[in-house]
């Protein structure tokens, strides 16, 4: 049963990915987000521009070695 | 009572529009052409030789009753006599009688005169093939739409805007993180690095246009973006000729916080653009001041189209100079629905019946 619901999960996707962008296509009228188009040409001027090291953690979590070990096999 | 103006061809005495394929001044029944700038001072000349008979006209306007024409002005046609009654805010139209262009000349003068102009390049045919190719090939517009839909109305229309240009300098604090993993026998390790990136500096941005007419949608006028300014002119009224033309009815200070809002967006943009090399960054802080604003008047060209459909109005909107056509169109839900159902069930009948033949051939 797991199988039978996974394909029409993945038919469900596929509708997506295909009909949603027709729907969208349909929809072309949006406020624009920036002003990028009008930025000036090369007119981007750092007068500080650094990047600082704060500081490093490890983590360590516990390898499930039964499970590699199945894997393996 | 104003007087509107008109072009007249110096050939044939006929009303003169822009034509936007020779970018000149054309004569629609004898087909001269003449450059803006002759026939703004042909035009002049002529009406400083006969200025001074026209009171009769100025009278006419006493009939209106006190706070009647509040909003709006009534124009005298040169041609036919005929009366304009327009809103204060249109520039450009014709008369209704005689179908001639006329210039609400006033409505530009003195302060309220655009700085620039940027003249039609595409005509209404052109217009009217890009709704043609906009609505084919979509599978989800209902057929009965493209079937019986005609166009009411095509007018091109010179929409004021505000153009803003600036200098924007920026504070932005950046955190971001690296990530390295590895593994022995017993554990799994993840290392993470922590940074701060600092950026400050300044980028400037020009002619950022924010739309000045209340009676034109705003996101319609922002999705026909980009206009390329490189084309736009200092403003001659005779540009105007052959179109529909309104004055601006929201103010500069009104269209500001439009514009700064798109300005800090892309500022900040192109400041985090730069800081790259992580695998996760994300801001901290930002603080964007503005230097040097100005602010120019100027008007844009744009092709509208009307349609009705159901009883709704569906409005599109071409950029006159660069052919981009934007607008809502309505969907065949009952489609959609379908070809959703019939995706999902021809793919998963068709993987459900792989997945039972494969349950099948390995006994499970």
């Amino acid at each position: 049963m797991g199988g039978i619901f996974v394909s029409f999960l993945i038919g469900l996707i596929i509708a997506c990915v295909v009909v949603l962008p027709k729907l969208s296509a349909l929809k072309t009228v949006h406020k624009q987000s920036g002003a990028s188009d009008y930025t000036v040409k090369d007119s981007l001027r750092f007068t500080e521009n650094r990047d600082v090291f704060l500081n490093k953690k490890v983590e360590r979590t516990p390898r499930n070695t039964q499970q590699s070990t199945a894997q393996r096999k | 009572m104003t007087d509107a103006n008109e072009y007249k061809c110096p050939c044939c005495g006929a009303k003169l529009e822009f034509n936007s394929a020779a970018q000149k001044m054309k004569c629609p029944y004898c087909d001269s052409e003449f450059d803006v700038e002759t026939v703004q001072d042909y035009n002049l000349q002529l009406s400083e030789a006969t200025g001074d008979d026209m009171s009769w006209e100025s009278e006419a306007g006493g009939e209106w009753e006190e706070g009647e024409t509040n909003n709006m002005r009534v124009y005298s046609c040169k041609s036919c006599g005929g009366q304009i009654i327009a809103e204060e805010t249109t520039g450009a139209s014709f008369c209704p009688y005689c179908n001639n262009p006329v210039i609400m000349a006033g409505t530009f003068s003195g302060d309220l005169r655009p700085d620039l102009v940027i003249p039609f390049k595409l005509d209404k045919a052109a217009a009217k093939a890009a709704y043609e190719r906009y609505i084919s090939g979509k599978s989800l517009l209902p057929k009965v739409f493209k079937d019986q839909n005609h166009i009411d109305e095509i007018k091109g229309l010179y929409v004021p805007v505000w153009l803003f240009g600036a200098q924007a300098d920026a504070n932005m604090c950046f955190r971001a993180e690296t990530r390295k993993t590895w593994y022995d026998a017993n554990y799994h390790y993840v290392e993470t690095s922590y940074y701060q990136a600092i950026r400050k500096g300044r980028i400037a941005f020009e002619h950022v246009p924010v739309d000045g007419s209340e009676k034109m949608p705003d996101d319609l006028m922002e999705s026909i973006e980009p206009f390329d300014f490189s084309q736009a002119v200092d403003f001659k009224t005779a540009y105007l000729s052959g179109y529909l033309a309104d004055k601006y009815d929201v103010s500069a200070d009104d269209s500001i916080a439009r514009a700064n809002e798109r300005i800090k967006k892309s500022t900040e943009a192109a400041f985090a653009a730069t800081v790259r090399g992580y695998d996760t960054v994300r801001c901290e802080s930002s603080a964007v001041k503005l230097n040097g604003g100005k602010a120019q008047y100027a008007l844009y060209p744009v092709w509208i189209l009307n349609t009705t459909w159901n009883d709704q109005k569906y409005m599109f909107a071409m950029n006159g100079q660069t052919g981009k056509l934007v607008g809502n169109l309505p969907a065949d839900k009952g489609k959609a629905a379908g070809m959703f159902i019939g995706i999902t069930g021809g793919v998963g009948f068709v993987l459900s019946l792989l997945w039972i033949i494969l349950h099948i051939l390995s006994g499970g």
